[in-house]
């Protein structure tokens, strides 16, 4: 019988113009054998977005995003840590990301995490079990559309092609349909490949990831400034997406 | 010995979250402006063998969608978000929960009843019962985050 292993997810946060929200769906980032090295990664990888986000009212449009805990409560749980909230005007909605700059340079080291500990619909990962190696892998097509200025990939997303059991065969798979796809547009050669004189294939979404989750725009604003492209055939036109299998009898061969 | 079997893809759709000014974020789905049946993105998240099974998580995840995602924030008529008539959505939602805003849902422009309806949404789903949420996401028909796709298995 298999063990259980413990993976991590990102949660679907998604820049807004205000900072980010999060939507649903979740990126699996990698998985360990035991729940305390699983947590241990999740917390240590949780700080560090926090640190970059630096302002926890920036997630989500309103308090019901950001925290379980109706907004009056919520005042209540900061006055339990010492913590003096602004109070909502009669007509007008708290403004907390305006009261967290200006309260945050009086807190004491412990106080931030109160703060974010009360606001607890915003977090960036978490942790799931599920059976040790019940995974497959989904050959994608990225689905690149002309917007009659270069090509575009969509944010997200793509055609899934065939899964797999094995990472090995997936990435073979691939492999092949990534030649053809290649050949068929005529970036054959590696001179062809590094040809800047080709079509411009739009790479933000790719290169955006290691800034998540607020990108390279300062204002969130959608921008031409932050978009990259890659050149010719440099692009990817087909990838790789871990799946779960439920169960070891879903149809995928061990082979 | 390799075989080839078709699969149920549980798969996510893609959405768009964009601002092109400090008003309003756009969400919307990604498509593809294709001559294919499908014209969605997708991003896979599991395969079955069966699509019962596939269907028993595609609800499981879709209910976990509508606990995150408010519909109201998506700008746009209300085919945006029911491919119901305005009366009939009112009737069914006044039959599935209470407390309903004075009026109906127009649309969901900025002069719209808009703020109205996020609002009423975003103080009542924490008291729904996943039933009660799967009975009120029924009805918001035209926001979705979760397809099956029949993809071939090696």
């Amino acid at each position: 019988m298999a063990g259980l292993e413990y993976v991590i997810r990102r949660l679907n946060w998604r820049r807004t113009h205000y900072g980010i929200v999060r939507m649903p769906g979740s990126v699996v980032i990698g998985a360990l054998p035991s729940l305390e090295e699983a947590e241990d990664d999740r917390a240590h990888r949780e700080a560090e977005v926090r640190a970059r986000v630096a302002n926890p009212f920036i997630c989500g449009p309103n308090h019901a995003s950001r925290s379980r805990l109706p907004e009056p409560i919520f005042c209540d749980w900061l006055r339990d840590a010492g913590i003096e909230p602004l109070q909502a005007g009669q007509k007008k909605p708290v403004n907390w990301v305006g009261w967290w700059e200006q309260a945050r340079v009086r807190f004491t080291p412990q106080q931030p995490a109160h703060v974010w500990a009360g606001l607890d619909r915003v977090r960036f990962f978490e942790v799931i079990t599920r059976p040790e190696g019940s995974v497959g892998y989904a050959v994608v097509r990225v689905d690149w559309e002309y917007n009659d200025n270069w090509m575009e990939p969509g944010t997200e997303g793509g055609t899934p092609i065939k899964v797999f059991r094995k990472w090995e065969k997936a990435e073979q798979h691939r492999r092949e349909l990534e030649e053809k796809k290649r050949h068929d547009l005529g970036y054959s050669s590696a001179e062809d490949s590094a040809d800047d004189r080709g079509a411009r294939y739009e790479t933000t979404r790719w290169t955006e990831e290691e800034l998540w989750p607020l990108g390279s725009s300062p204002n969130g604003l959608h921008s031409e400034i932050s978009t990259t492209f890659a050149y010719g055939g440099t692009a990817p036109f087909y990838e790789i997406v871990e799946v779960d299998l439920p169960s070891l009898h879903a149809g995928v061969s061990d082979e | 010995m390799n075989s080839v079997h078709r699969v149920f893809v549980v798969a996510r759709l893609g959405w768009n979250v964009r601002s092109w000014n400090e008003s309003y974020t756009h969400f919307w789905p990604v498509t593809r402006d294709t001559a294919e049946p499908e014209d969605r993105q997708f991003v896979p998240i599991a395969a079955f063998a069966d699509r019962v099974a596939a269907e028993v998580r595609l609800r499981e995840l879709e209910l976990e969608a509508a606990r995150v995602f408010n519909p109201f924030w998506a700008l746009g008529h209300l085919s945006e978000l029911t491919t119901l008539p305005a009366p009939e959505l009112m009737t069914r939602l006044a039959a599935s929960v209470s407390s309903l805003p004075d009026t109906e849902i127009m649309h969901t422009t900025m002069r719209s009843n808009r703020d109205q309806w996020l609002a009423w949404w975003d103080d009542h789903i924490p008291s729904w019962s996943d039933e009660t949420l799967a009975t009120v996401w029924e009805l918001f028909d035209a926001v979705r985050f979760y397809a099956i796709l029949e993809v071939e298995a090696e």
